[in-house]
Parts: structure tokens; sequence; C-alpha cells
């Protein structure tokens, strides 16, 4: 028998770090509320039952507010897992203990997971776990998701609850007034609308009922009988507890943790935290927290970029240039390869995949610094910096965080959007975080700038990085009073404690992304450079070209040409690079590569030709801001659930890529002749 | 008669009342801010908007404007 255990807990409790532990998974963690967006499967390991086991995304309650959060309701009522593994943070555990009394009245065994057990030593803190599994009627193990310690013992716990059929018995919360009032309220459901949602757990469906839970309510036909009796029982829950329905219900259940906490736990010694204040005070000070934040960007661009650019370019360059295709074509010479295979490998292969291999130390170094500011706790403080200026241009704080891993990436930068609860925010962040850049973009800066601009390399860099967000916030604010109009929500975010990122999940991190990044070299960016080789060196006629002019690829390039005339760059080649790039966009470089290939200095001297500085600028400002790449525009096309926006976006996105290229190439042609 | 938004950085107090209707109301319930339950203003962003506040042992942050609906008494 198969059986499926549901991880649930808040946000940032650490279930996907824990989901990593359990199933030996790679999974992407970070530390800020929301990380998981989507469910995620995979098998217990350690273990001879079969075990699935399912990532949720976090949540405060069963009241579900945002997208990601309705994804772990529906899963915890709909697909009814064997067993529920609560995980909690213990150093947070009041909070946290609040979901937990409510997944109770799911009537699905738990075991609770107490996690970072380690920070709650720390802080000088006992927790009696046999106290805490008395209070609340089922098994709490104590672990570490992050030192990974406790691990073993959830698992058993787990197989031996997944196994044992006997029904754990929950404690009562509410008190016993409230119950009573819920029981006739459950017996009236039973005998007066016994059609009404019957699937579900009955005391759940009770008290969400009673709270008038939109979810639950719109999924009933015809509830206006039972919003008569609906009405009723909250009177009576208003009249004994002398407070609204909402207030009562919260209320009674954070009473029900605390008494329990003061039984459960006992301080130690003082709470020893000064290192986090003191780090906060300096990281949150009122004049210094902007300039250090762009200091933070700054550093990892320059380190990232320059100084790593500097001890791998020339290496890399020199290996592939000098000895890979120097002794390819020596090898497949001497065995009697006819020229056109050679010119295959080495013009079209090794320098397309090679010219985006170059690229792997600054990528890692970029991936391992965004890695380190998403496990350290920064992205939220950020989120609440920010979180003033982001709203006059029509967003929220919590905006910046999908933004920040757009840095790395567009998909999961466009996925991080669920996390925002107000729609017309979320579909306005989803069309501008394409606008940060993304680490597919650097290489090519990197290129254009070394071969125009050598002396301020990462200068003309973070030049790119102002501009989009500049344009982040103007296109924000033009979008915010037309296209996505609306009224904006509250802003309530958790700020986490600062946790110093473990190295291990760091370099993971880093390996994931990388992996991602050298799986496309392989395949997408190796077929395209061979058909690229292919379309470059034949004629329409199918006959090997003469000229690199006379090829398909030139031909079409020149039709298409003309249309980038007006920004600077009308080359064939710059603009068939341009569709390449809508396929990934390390393919540009690639297809720069392979088309400027054979040519007498290579693809600087190549690019010093086609391009003057201005328009090598007004280039990469419009790889910067037009729409992004086919995975990422099918990711956004499901996050904007429909095509008017998507199409919107789109045209947006173009548009206002050739305008600004426009601007920036005919004002700066007069300028710099 | 005050509001969270009255308290400066360092100062606490108990929350009386919820002034505000739907959705936020609930997610301030669900996130702990219950009547009764005793919060301290940690800071305010540096540019005086949102702050940050500290109940239930962690740190919430909320904009002024939220927290102006949030009655508190001594």
């Amino acid at each position: 028998m198969k059986f499926k255990v549901a991880l649930a807990g808040n946000p940032n409790s650490g279930k996907t770090t824990l989901f990593n532990c359990l199933t030996g998974s790679n999974l992407y963690v970070g530390n800020w509320p929301g990380v998981t967006v989507e469910k995620k499967e995979g098998d217990l390991k350690n273990t001879s039952e079969k075990i699935t086991l399912v990532d949720l995304p976090g949540i405060y309650s069963l009241a579900p507010y945002s997208m990601d959060e309705i994804v772990s309701r529906n899963f915890l009522l709909e697909e009814r897992p064997d067993l529920i593994i609560n995980i909690i943070d213990a150093s947070n555990i009041e909070r946290n203990l609040y979901l937990t009394t409510q997944l109770m009245e799911l009537d699905c065994p738990m075991v609770g997971a107490l996690n970072m057990m380690d920070v709650v030593q720390k802080k000088g803190v006992e927790i009696d776990a046999d106290a805490l599994e008395k209070l609340f009627g089922f098994p709490f193990v104590e672990i570490s998701a992050q030192q990974e310690t406790g691990i073993d013992g959830l698992i058993k716990m787990v197989e031996r609850i997944v196994k044992n059929d006997k029904k754990q018995e929950f404690p009562k919360i509410f008190p016993e007034q409230i119950n009573e009032i819920f029981k006739e309220f459950e017996n009236l459901l039973q005998n007066k609308f016994p059609n009404v949602l019957p699937d579900y757990p009955r005391i759940f469906r009770a008290v969400k009922l009673i709270e008038k839970d939109d979810e639950v309510l719109s999924k009933i036909d015809d509830c206006s009988i039972l919003l008569e009796d609906i009405e009723k029982t909250r009177k009576k829950i208003e009249v004994f507890s002398g407070n609204d329905v909402d207030s009562a219900i919260a209320d009674y259940r954070y009473r029900f943790i605390t008494a329990t906490i003061n039984l459960a736990t006992r301080k130690t010694k003082e709470n020893a935290q000064q290192f986090q204040e003191q780090l906060d005070k300096v990281l949150m000070n009122r004049y210094a927290a902007l300039p250090i934040f762009f200091l933070f960007m700054f550093i990892i661009y320059y380190v990232s970029i320059t100084l790593v650019g500097q001890v791998t370019i020339g290496g890399i360059t020199w290996f592939i240039k000098d000895v890979l295709i120097v002794n390819i074509a020596a090898g497949l010479g001497s065995i009697g390869a006819a020229d056109w295979i050679i010119a295959l490998i080495n013009d079209g292969i090794i320098t397309g995949v090679g010219a985006v291999l170059t690229f792997v130390p600054q990528l890692m170094a970029l991936f391992f610094f965004i890695s380190i500011l998403e496990d350290s706790g920064y992205m939220a403080r950020v989120a609440f910096i920010m979180d003033r200026i982001f709203r006059h241009f029509g967003l929220s704080g919590k905006s910046f965080i999908p933004m920040v891993v757009g840095l790395g990436c567009s998909v999961p930068g466009i996925m991080a959007t669920r996390t925002l609860e107000n729609e017309r925010e979320r579909k306005l962040t989803a069309v501008l975080t394409p606008f940060i850049s993304c680490g597919a973009k650097m290489p090519i800066y990197i290129l254009m700038a070394s071969v125009f601009f050598t002396t301020n390399q990462t200068l003309l860099v973070f030049s790119l990085y102002l501009i989009s967000l500049i344009v982040v916030f103007s296109s924000g604010f033009i979008l915010s009073k037309t296209w996505f109009k609306g009224a904006d929500s509250g802003y309530l975010l958790e700020i986490p404690p600062f946790r110093l990122p473990k190295m291990k999940n760091t370099l993971t991190q880093v390996w994931e992304r990388i992996k991602e990044f050298l799986v496309r070299a392989g395949t997408i960016i190796f077929a395209a450079s061979v058909v690229l080789w292919f379309l470059q060196n034949f004629t329409l006629s199918l006959q090997m070209v003469q000229s690199a002019d006379e090829s398909i690829l030139a031909t079409f390039g020149k039709v298409i040409a003309p249309i980038f005339a007006p920004l600077g760059f009308g080359n064939w080649m710059a603009s068939v690079a341009l569709l390449t790039g809508i396929a990934a966009k390390e393919m540009i470089i690639s297809t720069l590569s392979v088309l400027t290939a054979g040519q007498a200095g290579g693809l600087t001297l190549a690019i010093s030709q086609i391009f003057t500085p201005v328009s090598a600028y007004s280039f990469v400002i419009f790889i910067l801001l037009a729409s992004p790449c086919m995975a990422a525009l099918a990711t956004m096309r499901k996050e904007l659930g429909n095509w008017r926006d998507f199409f919107f976006a789109v045209a947006y996105q173009l548009g206002l890529a050739y305008m600004i290229s426009l601007i920036i190439y005919q004002v700066g042609s007069r300028i710099f002749i | 008669m005050f509001t969270l938004k009255d308290l400066k950085p360092g100062q606490k107090a108990c929350v009386g009342a919820i002034a505000v209707e739907g959705l936020m109301r609930r997610k301030l319930m669900d996130m702990g801010v219950t009547p009764g339950v005793e919060i301290e203003v940690n800071k305010t962003a540096p540019f005086g908007d949102p702050i940050e506040v500290r109940l239930r042992g962690y740190a919430l942050s909320l904009r002024k404007k939220d927290a102006a609906n949030i009655l508190m008494v001594q």
C-alpha cells in the first residue's frame, strides 16, 4: 500500500529544507515567507514503506488569501492525505501552533515536527515534546532540518502512524459553551442540509461556514436559507464571547495555545539575541539602509563580473580556441574527415556552446551571492525598506522579492509573484519582473563591455541594472493607473530572523541553477548551433556558400534587419541573434559567435565592426528590456491567466524596448559621433 | 483612545480592538493580532513607513495606515 503524507506549516518554517532531508531532493530553499509556491512530491527515503511526501506552500491559516495558499488548502481538503506532518518553527512556536489548531479540525492523523530546535536551544528555551503530545493529542518530534538532526526519529514516527489505524483523539480547543454551539450547528447541517459539502471534515465544515469563508460558501449552490441559520449561530457566539465571530474564534485558538505553551515550555536563560538586533540596526538604519543595499548589489556584480571574469574568461577562451578547436581540426583532419564536418563541429557546435560555457564561472559567482542573500533573511528586510517606494508605483514591498529572484532567472521570479495576495499587484509584478535582467542575459553585456567599454565594465553593467529599475518603477506607475488599475492590497509581512546561510545548502542551489544552464547549453543551444551553422553555410538552393552574405540566414536576416536599423543594429547578424534569443537568451551570444566564426580576428573584432559603442549600448538595452525567452513567456502566460493580458504585456515589453533603444541610438549617435 | 500607529519604537501596549473589516481583519487575526495581545513597536522603516512590531515572539511588518486601525489599551 502506498501512503500519502503532506508536509504543512507556516511560510518560512523550513518545510522545503525538511522535504529535501526526507526525500534526498534538492528543491529551492530561501529565508523569506513564500519560497514554495507549488506543491512538490517526492518519496520518503530510509523507509521500507512506500510513502509519498508532498511539500505544500506555507500557510498561516486554513483561510486562504493567495494562490499558493489555496493550493495547500485544496490539497489537504480534497486529496485527504494519510498523515499530515505539521512542521512548526519552534523558535516562533506560538504563531505556528495557530495553524496546528486548524489542521486538527481536518480529521487527519498528525505528527508535529518541532523544527529549528538548535535555534530554540540557543535562545535558552526548553520545549517539552511529551507535554505537547498530551495537550494536543498527537506526537511531536524535535528536529533541526538545517542541521539534519532528529530526522530518523521523525521518519520512524511517520512509519508508525501511517501503519497504525488507531484514531488520534484531538482535544477540544474552544470553551464548552462554544463547542455546544458548534455541535448544535453541526446537527442542524446533518438534518436540514444533508447535501452541503458532505465530504468535508465535520468540525472544519461547521467552523468555516460559521466564519462565512468565501471559498466554502462559493461551493454551495443556494445558501440563502443556510445563511439565516449561520447568522443565528454567529449571534449566539457573539453573545457568549462578547466579541465578533472572527475575533472570538481566533482569540479562543490563541488562548488555547498560550495556555499549552505555558505548560510545555520553559525559559532557562535570558534571551541572547543581541547580535541580531545590532545587525538589524545597521542594515535597516534610516540613512544607511538604501546605500547599503546598493553597495551589496554593486559588490555582487563587481566580484562576479569583473573579478571572476578577469581570472576565468581568458583561460576558458584560450582552452576553447587554441586547444580544443586546434586539436579537433588536427585530429579529425588526420582521420580524413571532410572539411565541412570539421567546420560544423568547430565553427558550429564548439563555438556556439562554448560561447555560453565561457560565462559559467561568472554565473556561478552571481548565483552564489543571490543564494546567500535569499538564505540570510535580508530579502524580507529589503521588501520592508522598499514598501514605501514601491507603493508609489502601484506595487507592494513584496513585489521586490520576485524581482530579486528574477536576477537569477525570470521563470522562478514570475512564479514567485503568487505570494502576492492582490491580483492586480500580482499580475503587474509578473509583467514587470522580466525587465529585471536575468543571469542568461549577462554574457552579452560582458561581451559588449569587453569590446567597447573596457575601462568601466562593472559600471556599464551596473548602469543597465539601474535602467531596468527605472523602467520597472515608471512602468509600474503608468500601468497601475491604466491597464492594471485597482485598489492596493494590504501589506503584512513576517520579518524572519537572520540566519547564517549553510554552505552545503548554498552550494546545492548554485549547482541546481548552473545545472539547468548547462542542460540548456547541451540541448537547445547545441541543436540551435547546428541549425544555425547549416543555415549560415548553405544558400537557398542548398549549395555551400562562397561568402556568408549569400546564406539562407543572411537572406532571411536581411528581410528583418531594416526593422532594427533605426536602433543602430540593422546588421543581419544582430537581427538573427535577437530572433534566436527568443529560444534562450544565451543564444544571442552563441549566434554571434557562430556567425562570425572563421573570420580573422574572431568574435571581438567582428563585433567591433558590426557595432559602434552607441549601437552596442542600444543593442544591450533592447535585449535587457524586450520580452523574455520562451520559457519565461510561457510562465508569464500561465501566471497572467488570460491571453488578453499576455498579449498586452508582450506588446508593452517589445514596444518599450524598441522606443528606449531608438531614443538612445538616435540621441547618442548625434552626441558621440 | 490611541492606536498602534501612535506607539513609538520601544513602546508597547495591548490590542483593544481591530477597527477594520474584511480580508485585512482576518489576516491580522491569523497573524496573532487578537484582542489582549501585547505588541511592541520595534522600528520604523527608513522612509517612515511601514513599521515593524513584535508580538507572540516574532516580528511582523505592517503599514501605518493599517496600524491606525488597531486600537490599543495600556
